[in-house]
């Protein structure tokens, strides 16, 4: 990985011509017409069929960080030390030769030989009523639909809802249970089975002997109750009731996976003994054993008051346990096929307000991105100087959602989802994928 | 002059260009020293405003320090570098530095009474004793097992205290730089889910050293440093934690800055979302007995060598700026980050105002 060499670092990059929201000016309708109209023209010159575009994307799972509350992208990814609004902190000097991130980071700083950062985010909400989810659906043009969360989504499109085990799973602090709304109009066939404090819900062993035989049997009656309801009356709320039903009986089969006393404390203490550590080290362990997308959320950084010092502890956290997870994923030989996304649903000012604190900051943010289907080592995008705009090129969440898409080997501009006979994109139209930045 | 507490007064307000975190007076109390954000040594003369400085810190200047006499001036950043200063020299340049007291994140340093002595601590568990003459390292004290929040040194000369992170504070004998002994201000500190919240964030004896005081805030939310602030006394004899201080009325953030008064009460400065404010304390009293806003949150303050004047940093911004999300520019369309003030408090009387001027 490291001899992988990149030549896009600091952010000189090469989209289409972007409008002043950072979105691209083509639409998905405009690029489905031209490739239809290529590749008729190429049949017809009797050549092979052109491939509409790459679309050689390598991930097979996601890890996806969720820093709820909103990070410092000025105390993590993208340090400006010594300048009006750089903070306390200093910057240190990275794996890869040129690349300086906070000094808050020691551990990743030695990872991002293996890892990227997109520097230059721009989205659209200053507040996290309206950004959170937004942020998490890609923010799609309103068309009246509620458009799934990215583990809904991409579990949708990878085909994965009938593994063996839940496809989706989301470890957050707090309560745990099965979050249907996660996958919007796609239904509850794909929503999040969340493991509150990592814990799975009670009740997981399953009755062995005699007992089993009742159990069993019973579920074959409750099936069939459901099979003849389902067909005139389902509605998303019974679905969902099947769906917790199908959901426990996998975990109960592999109750090992969903048990955080059995993390080994040696593990515990690689990834910093945080609570993010565990829930990351559990990720890890849900990911080698086939889970296709798995969320894990800290929440309180939405730091107002006292950013220094809550920074010092939170990215301390963040970075040791994200270091310990790319690690081992590689070690196992999972990161090739494994991608990993850490964000939050925008940045924190460059002012430091009256109480030490930085308030929310949509206009340039970072988020980092590495592991399969992307490159490792670069920086897409540049901030000014001092940290409070974008230099040149923006992007928004869309444009993330086109290249986690191209990263999984789904093609956004060619793949649509079918609600109920409504076509729908996949990913904000208006954005396109950041092909630097894929492998 | 008797000085009370309660006859405290706004006196005025010297704006800087970016935000100050500390500051000294000179000699003889005509001017001030201040520091901050943009790592500028400033020198005020505070009859006409009249402002110098010079570029000093790469890093956030965190502390500042004065000798017994003033004529020595210290100054800390937040990288970990001090500098030693002639406080009278024009212009001001370093007569010493240390580039490296603190490994990461430098955040408090004290002066042992005789000037002698400079203790420094940061975001790593250690505390370093230098000499204050030439800089040279004379201890590296190692126990804490979490950053060390603030230090300071005992009236006698041969104790050095140091507060951290979870509210553990280590008495160092200086002399052989062993820890004597572990007191405890564990009310200083609370978790949220993963976030530790709070620490030992001032400390200081009584002119005495019958009783040291910690102070900080009692948490109650994650990341938002919102609490109630408190002092815990601790009995220097025994080691025991005594009833606490805290605000005769509600305030919600943490204490930032702490010393005694030449008249024997305690100062507290705060800041909060709605404001800084100034407490005041007698000995033996839990309740402060006074206190006075300010527009803006407070940092670390000083008095004057004749106690007729304290002079406070300021942390927000003169012209009312109160942070906020999102793009906001001023009326030039530019993003402007907030000044500095220090402020001046003085318990010298009011000078009375002109009479009229009588009619013919």
């Amino acid at each position: 990985m490291r001899g992988r060499s990149l030549t896009f670092i600091e952010g000189e990059v090469n989209i289409p011509s972007t409008n002043c929201a950072g979105r691209n000016d083509w639409n998905r309708r405009d690029v489905l017409q031209s490739l239809v109209k290529a590749s008729v023209a190429t049949v017809a010159c009797g050549l092979p069929r052109a491939l509409p575009a790459e679309t050689k994307g390598r991930a097979k799972r996601v890890v996806c960080i969720w820093l709820d509350g909103a990070m410092s992208q000025l105390e993590s990814w993208d340090p400006k030390p010594g300048t009006e609004f750089g903070g306390p902190f200093q910057a240190i000097p990275t794996s890869v030769p040129g690349l300086s991130i906070s000094e808050l980071m020691p551990r990743m700083a030695q990872q991002m030989h293996r890892f990227s950062i997109i520097r230059s985010m721009h989205t659209q909400y200053e507040d996290h009523s309206r950004g959170v989810i937004p942020i998490q659906q890609g923010d799609p043009k309103n068309r009246g639909v509620t458009y799934p969360l990215l583990g809904s989504a991409v579990v949708k499109l990878l085909g994965k809802e009938d593994s063996d085990l839940p496809p989706y799973i989301h470890i957050k602090p707090g309560s745990g249970g099965f979050m249907f709304q996660d996958a919007g109009f796609l239904g509850p066939k794909y929503g999040a089975l969340a493991l509150g404090d990592g814990k799975a819900p009670p009740n997981l062993v399953v009755p062995q002997d005699e007992f089993k035989a009742r159990v069993d049997r019973r579920r074959q009656m409750r099936d069939r109750l459901n099979s003849r309801f389902d067909q005139q009356r389902l509605t998303d709320s019974s679905a969902a009731y099947n769906q917790t039903y199908r959901v426990a009986e996998q975990m109960a089969r592999h109750a090992e996976l969903f048990d955080p006393s059995r993390l080994r404390p040696d593990d515990v203490a690689r990834y910093g003994g945080s609570q993010l550590g565990r829930h990351l080290l559990q990720a890890r362990q849900l990911i080698e054993a086939g889970v296709t997308f798995v969320k894990v959320t800290m929440f309180h950084w939405d730091t107002h008051g006292d950013n220094f010092n809550c920074h010092l502890d939170g990215v301390s956290q963040v970075d040791q346990a994200l270091a310990a997870l790319v690690d081992d994923l590689v070690v196992r030989g999972l990161y090739e096929e494994t991608l990993v996304l850490i964000l939050s649903e925008f940045g924190r000012t460059p002012k430091i307000n009256a109480r030490v604190g930085r308030d929310h900051w949509p206009e340039c943010w970072s988020l980092g991105m590495g592991g399969g289907g992307v490159q490792s080592g670069g920086v897409i995008g540049k901030t000014n100087d001092l940290g409070t705009f974008n230099a040149h090129e923006e992007y928004d969440i869309g444009h993330v959602y086109h290249t986690v898409f191209r990263a999984l080997g789904i093609d956004p501009l060619l793949e649509e989802y079918d609600n109920g006979g409504q076509p729908l994109p996949i990913a904000n139209e208006k954005c396109g994928a950041i092909t630097q930045l894929l492998a | 002059m008797e000085v009370q507490p309660q006859a405290v007064r706004l006196e005025k307000s010297l704006i800087h260009p970016r935000q100050l975190l500390c500051c000294r007076f000179d000699a003889d109390g005509t001017r001030l020293f201040a520091a901050g954000h943009d790592g500028r040594l400033y020198r005020q003369t505070l009859a006409d405003g009249q402002l110098t400085g010079v570029d000093a810190h790469r890093g956030w200047v965190e502390v500042m320090l004065a000798s017994p006499n003033r004529l020595l001036l210290y100054t800390a950043d937040s990288w970990g570098q001090v500098h030693a200063w002639r406080a009278t020299d024009d212009p001001l340049e370093p007569a010493w530095t240390i580039e490296k007291a603190c490994a990461t994140g430098l955040r408090s340093a004290a002066l042992s009474r005789d000037g002698k002595l400079l203790a420094t601590c940061g975001n790593e568990p250690v505390v370093r004793v230098f000499s204050a003459g030439n800089g040279k390292l004379i201890h590296e004290l190692r126990g804490h097992e979490q950053p060390v929040f603030s230090v300071a040194f005992h009236p006698d000369g041969e104790r050095l205290v140091s507060g951290d992170l979870h509210g553990v504070v280590r008495d160092w004998d200086i002399i052989n730089g062993q820890c004597a002994r572990t007191l405890e201000a564990r009310s200083l500190f609370k978790v949220f889910e993963h976030y530790r919240q709070g620490g030992v964030r001032a400390m200081t004896f009584d002119p005495e050293g019958k009783l040291l005081y910690c102070g900080g805030f009692q948490g109650t939310n994650a990341n938002q440093a919102q609490g109630a602030p408190m002092v815990i006394p601790i009995d220097w004899s025994t080691g025991k934690a005594l009833p606490e201080l805290t605000p005769a009325t509600a305030f919600n953030g943490p204490l930032s800055d702490l010393a005694f008064h030449p008249a024997g009460f305690l100062v507290g400065a705060g800041s909060s979302e709605a404001g800084g404010m100034l407490w005041f304390w007698k000995p033996g009293e839990g309740k402060a007995v006074h206190s006075i806003s300010y527009k803006t949150s407070l940092r670390r303050f000083d008095f004057d060598p004749s106690g007729q004047r304290l002079a406070v940093t300021a942390f927000g911004d003169s012209n009312g700026q109160r942070g906020g999300n999102g793009r906001r520019l001023n009326e030039r369309q530019q993003y402007v980050g907030f000044n500095g003030e220090a402020v001046l408090f003085t318990w010298q009387p009011a000078v009375p105002m002109n009479p009229s001027p009588q009619k013919s």
